[in-house]
């Protein structure tokens, strides 16, 4: 015999459950309001009922305690600062780096909403800022060669555009790359190619001058030069 | 109207983003789909091109004055074949871009351009595998595929940790084209033909083909050596291009033999 009293809640011959379990759930949830997506670390006492999941059936554990504990998914980027502490150790060998590349991501973000009120004089200076600190991070990026031919592309592409030859989409991505380099800073030599191949895409020209030359006379060829209607060569703009 | 079998050179073009070459191949294609890539097009590009910037980047961090770059530019397989006069361009651009990065920040200038030839070998690889509306077709059991990564060293590594076939695997490409001996026999008798134009017999490529062409037919793909595999280039592409496919090439003059003798069609954008 037990010492613990029967729960009247309970009918009479099912088996006594657990007091208490955790279902972890990870799903996204959507709000009604605009249908946005809403990310699964909210608190849960701000979810409206939820429409993606059926709602349960009544069945014999009614009335047990349910607790329902959400636990999100880690992003990317909370896996690689669990994997490699290291690489984001303000005091470590990524710190002068990380701390820099911090500020050039807010200072694209304060750019994407200076374009957004208009302003294509402070525009044009954070991407000048933006070059500058961008500098300051390349000899600090030694321990991964991927993130520093990231980072300068990037300076080339932001000392040689032109405020009026931004559209919103292309500081967009711009802000977008120098979250990424903040975020991942041990990415890799594949990630860092696509994130130039991306920023290229969206007109952004950033390739070194003087390597292209040195790369068309090691091929044996007349040409190698990019599309003509990218915004500008990046020699020509130097000179 | 007939699909797209692209031969490597269009590949070359559209991932160095060689204009305005690149534009009409685009055009050409969407123009005739479907569009196929054979992965040996991906395999001659990796050795070829892919695999010279790599070496060319792993010369240079190995190197610590202009000198090495040289003796080191000299001896590897990639540079074997240059010709004396584009040698002397190569080295004298090097030191050039060196001179100029040194000039404005000298700590860096190596450790710059090394990055950047890494990325470009980089990229290159990637877009090459990106071709719009293209479907990559005949693959070969022996091609390494994958990543570029660097090494512990830093020195940039081919998939698979090389740039060229799996060693000890039968050449993939050989045992295509051997399934159609006939095919492999005309193409010899075209390339031996005296209506061959003068200067593509006098060409040593067209030579160099046919001996592969000749070794393969007798003897059988388990003699097709892996530099052997890159002689047959051209003759793969119009031996395996699809029925109701045109082979599409910007180097018109040494298919046109080959095409011609297999009754096959072959284009320029």
């Amino acid at each position: 015999m037990t010492s613990e009293a029967a729960d009247p809640t309970l009918p009479p011959d099912v088996p006594r459950p657990p007091k208490r379990y955790v279902r972890h759930r990870t799903r996204l949830v959507v709000t009604p309001n605009e249908n946005q997506l809403e990310l699964p670390w909210t608190p849960a006492s701000e979810f409206e009922p939820d429409t993606l999941e059926p709602e349960r059936e009544p069945n014999a554990l009614e009335g047990v305690h349910l607790i329902e504990e959400f636990r999100p998914h880690p992003t990317a980027h909370e896996l690689a600062k669990r994997a490699y502490p290291h690489a984001y150790d303000p005091e470590g060998p990524a710190g002068p780096a990380l701390k820099l590349l911090n500020e050039i991501q807010e200072l694209a973000q304060s750019m994407t909403e200076a374009y957004s009120d208009g302003d294509m004089v402070t525009v044009g200076s954070r991407l000048a800022v933006i070059a500058a600190v961008l500098g300051k991070v390349y000899p600090h990026t030694a321990f991964n060669p991927a993130l520093g031919s990231a980072v300068s592309f990037l300076r080339r592409a932001t000392l040689l555009a032109g405020a009026d030859q931004c559209g919103f989409e292309e500081l967009m991505g711009l802000a977008k790359a120098a979250r990424r380099l903040a975020e991942t800073p041990l990415m890799s030599l594949d990630d860092a190619a696509e994130l130039i191949l991306q920023l290229e895409a969206q007109g952004w020209v950033g390739a070194d001058p003087d390597v292209k030359q040195f790369v068309t006379a090691l091929f044996g060829e007349e040409e190698y030069a990019p599309a003509p209607d990218a915004k500008q060569d990046v020699k020509g703009a130097i000179e | 109207m007939s699909g797209c079998f692209l031969d490597s050179t269009i590949l070359v073009d559209f991932a160095q983003d060689a204009q305005p070459r690149t534009r009409s191949a685009l055009a050409h294609t969407k123009a005739n789909p479907p569009v196929r890539i054979a992965e040996y097009a991906y395999r001659e590009f990796l050795v070829g091109r892919v695999g010279l910037l790599c070496d060319t980047h792993n010369a240079l961090v190995a190197s610590t004055n202009m000198v090495e770059v040289a003796v080191a530019f000299s001896v590897r397989g990639s540079f074997a074949r240059t010709p004396r006069a584009q040698a002397h361009e190569i080295l004298k651009r090097l030191k050039e871009m060196f001179d100029k990065k040194k000039s404005i920040e000298p700590a860096l200038a190596k450790r710059e351009v090394q990055e950047e030839l890494m990325m470009l070998a980089t990229k290159m690889w990637k877009k090459a595998t990106k071709f719009p509306g293209a479907d990559r077709v005949q693959p070969l059991s022996c091609f390494n595929d994958g990543r570029i990564t660097i090494d512990k060293h830093g020195l940039l590594q081919g998939p698979n940790n090389s740039f060229n076939c799996t060693i000890g695997v039968v050449c993939a490409a050989a045992q295509y084209m051997f399934a159609d001996r006939a095919g492999l026999r005309k193409m010899i008798a075209a390339l031996d033909s005296p209506k061959l134009p003068n200067h593509l017999k006098k060409k040593p490529e067209t030579n160099s083909r046919r001996k592969a062409l000749d070794l393969l037919e007798r003897r059988g793909p388990t003699t097709i050596t892996k530099s052997r595999c890159r002689q047959l280039g051209d003759a793969y592409f119009a031996a395996t291009c699809p029925p109701g496919h045109h082979v599409l090439t910007t180097n018109l003059e040494d298919f046109q033999p080959l095409c011609v003798a297999l009754s096959k069609v072959v284009r320029v954008p």
